[in-house]
């Protein structure tokens, strides 16, 4: 599978650690301290630069991924690079990570995969505290929906 | 008729203030807290809205549900698309005009179904880019005669001469339309001849009578 991520903070080096074995990753990041501080111990290619610039997602071979995860830390960010992944380049499968649990559902419902680690964290704490049995992602991203409007 | 407008920025504002005139309900969503108290200071307090346009709960807050218009006009076309596409599904707004920055990203509006956007940047350069046309004589030759000057300059959909017969133009002293080129032919002026939008024309002038003859022939 050819997989890009956007974002090489910890959660995108992670993920790219897990797959690079038997995946190709290729990793975009803006901040070359991002890729100092998190990427020096990957395989996965790395290319730095802006997103949002169509040249740098075809340099990370964006026309071949069956992947594309949005990890950044900006929301708007990761909406708006999913879509091109989605909607230019055809990618078929895209993961939107979101801190706003309202723009969460909505892109949810707009069909994109998306994962509100914030309300993840605390209902696994939840879950955890009450001793009740661990849900799916999509029982805990629906929960927090609404709560802030 | 109730206007949102997301970004209090100098087209924001600019926007604001045209709409307030026609006694339009309008508010401005503005995050920077600076901005947003010069926006207060000059709008008045009910114009203005402080936080991120892109959060529902600000949405909310700012009646996204019951607006007619709502216009994106960020700097950042990620934010203004976001504002756009949340307007339409979240809150069933009839009309989203969006500002787009990079006009790389016109594609991804048009996608996601944001059809109704405007390229600031390509709208400004093509005014600009108008403006040269138009007011452009070019010297083809300095003659001789120090005192007559050889100019040429296609005339704009704007100028003035359209539609006249030649013998209707009245020309200063030491004047003459030599000749026209019209769709890569060249053309002898006479005095039936009708000039059109981009036929390009020369005329022998005096020195002293540019300023007058670039006031007859361009806008």
């Amino acid at each position: 599978m050819q997989v890009v991520i956007l974002g090489c903070g910890r959660t995108g080096s992670y993920l790219a650690r897990m797959l690079e074995e038997n995946h190709k990753v290729t990793i975009i990041e803006e901040d070359y301290t991002w890729v100092k501080r998190y990427g020096s111990n990957i395989k996965s290619t790395i290319i730095i630069g802006d997103a949002q610039d169509e040249d740098i997602l075809e340099q990370a071979s964006i026309h071949q991924a069956d992947a594309f995860l949005a990890l950044t830390r900006n929301d708007n960010t990761n909406i708006m690079v999913a879509q091109i992944a989605s909607r230019i380049y055809n990618v078929p499968r895209v993961c939107i990570r979101l801190t706003d649990p309202n723009r969460c559902e909505e892109y949810r419902k707009m069909g994109y995969f998306c994962i509100n680690p914030n309300g993840i964290m605390a209902q696994y704490m939840n879950d955890w505290l009450l001793e009740n049995p661990f849900g799916s992602i999509n029982e805990y991203n629906k929960l927090f929906a609404g709560m802030e409007i | 008729m109730y206007t949102i407008i997301v970004g209090g920025g100098r087209i924001g504002s600019c926007l604001a203030s045209k709409l307030f005139k026609r006694e339009n309900e309008i508010l401005i969503v503005e995050k920077d807290l600076e901005r947003y108290r010069y926006l207060q200071s000059s709008f008045g307090e009910n114009m203005v809205q402080f936080g991120d346009g892109c959060e529902l709960m600000v949405q909310k807050e700012s009646g996204f549900s019951r607006a007619d218009v709502v216009v994106a006009a960020t700097g950042q076309d990620a934010d203004n698309l976001i504002i756009s596409q949340l307007a339409k599904s979240k809150w069933e707004v009839n009309r989203t005009i969006a500002r787009i920055n990079n006009p790389k990203n016109e594609q991804l509006f048009k996608k996601v179904g944001i059809n109704e956007y405007i390229h600031a940047s390509e709208i400004v350069a093509s005014l600009m880019e108008q403006k040269i046309e138009t007011d452009e004589m070019l010297t083809l030759s300095n003659l001789v005669h120090e005192r007559y000057e050889l100019v040429e300059t296609i005339l704009s959909s704007r100028s003035p001469l359209l539609g006249l017969n030649c013998s209707e133009i009245e020309l200063p002293e030491s004047t003459f339309f030599l000749f026209y080129i019209r769709d890569n032919v060249a053309h002898t002026v006479a005095s039936d001849t009708v000039f059109e939008a981009g036929d390009a024309i020369a005329v022998l002038t005096t020195r002293d009578n540019i300023p007058e003859v670039d006031a007859i022939l361009c806008d």
